[in-house]
């Protein structure tokens, strides 16, 4: 997730950078070989081509013999290399289907999204005695079922286990049916909530 | 109006899951995808694919409409009324599998379609 979110803002930023490039070029290259700075030469002097090459060339110089600027040009080497196989994995990992699929047969198959199942699942939880409010995540597995997060708010006078407990009961027709694993954490429920 | 076996099979499926009052409407999903042309209409929520052994396997994309009882229930009915139908009017044999897939839900307050 986080990968994926540094591999799109990293490509919007190149992109940009791209466009920024390509349109400074489009607009210098009008100046042709006309004199003065509004050609390609006066733009490669303007951001200091020169000077870079210049440093370029000194580092490179510096790098063929020992010392302390070869062994940091390796490990910003390594870092790049390994920063770039990072955005890789973060662009080409297979993304998480918000789908769940909940039964594969030979006759079909039967799959819900999450909304759906937060929906039936938060139903089935604000059954359960005790319980005044909940909130449902469903997380997908990768290939079947998935995981749903309950919380359940609760009233003072119900003990937390009982409250887990009574919900893992209540959801039960969903979690068995379809291979779903659940986690339920009671909260007490706030002031003025509704009262079961 | 081109319509073929394959466009009416979606078109009988699709008509007899919608027909459920637990099941709102087929949906296009966000890539606009699930859908087939039948009779110069657009069939929403519903596509059929063909196989190789000259059956269609049906893939149904609904909006259940809330408030329901089981999932696999419903999932169970709606297989059930598109085989009826498709019996009726003599397509059980190129009927394949049915695949259902509850987009989201209708509570008739927000709608938030693929998800």
């Amino acid at each position: 997730m986080l990968l994926r979110a540094i591999v799109r803002l990293v490509t919007f930023v190149l992109l940009v950078l791209l466009a920024v490039s390509g349109l400074a070029i489009a607009i210098f290259s009008i100046g042709g070989s006309r004199t003065g700075d509004f050609n390609l030469p006066g733009l490669a002097r303007l951001v200091h081509l020169g000077d870079l090459r210049d440093q370029v060339g000194e580092l490179l110089h510096d790098l063929e013999g020992p010392g302390s600027v070869a062994g940091i040009t390796a490990l910003c080497g390594l870092a790049a290399l390994a920063l770039g196989l990072l955005l890789l994995v973060g662009a080409l990992w297979p993304r998480r289907e918000r789908l769940v699929i909940l039964q594969r047969s030979e006759g079909g198959t039967l799959a819900a999204r999450r909304r759906v199942l937060g929906r039936v699942a938060g139903a089935l939880a604000e059954q359960t005695r005790g319980v005044t409010a909940t909130k449902v995540k469903v997380r997908p597995g990768r290939q079947r079922g998935g995981r749903l997060a309950v919380r359940a708010d609760h009233s003072r006078t119900q003990q937390p286990q009982d409250v887990r407990q009574r919900t893992q009961l209540a959801l039960a027709p969903l979690t068995e049916a379809f291979g779903l694993r659940a986690r339920i954490t009671p909260r007490l429920g706030q002031q003025g909530r509704r009262v079961e | 109006m081109v319509s073929t076996q394959r466009s009416r099979l979606a078109r009988v499926a699709l008509e007899a899951a919608t027909a459920l009052p637990e099941v709102a409407a087929g949906v296009r999903g966000r890539q606009r995808v699930w859908a087939t042309a039948d009779a110069g209409e657009i069939l929403e929520g519903v596509v059929a694919t063909a196989r190789p052994d000259a059956r269609f396997d049906v893939e149904l994309h609904l909006v259940a409409q809330w408030p329901f009882g089981s999932l696999f229930g419903l999932a169970d009915q709606v297989r059930t009324r598109v085989r009826r139908a498709a019996g009726r009017v003599n397509l059980d044999g190129v009927l394949g599998s049915i695949t259902v897939g509850f987009e989201d839900v209708d509570d008739r307050t927000s709608r938030d379609v693929g998800v």
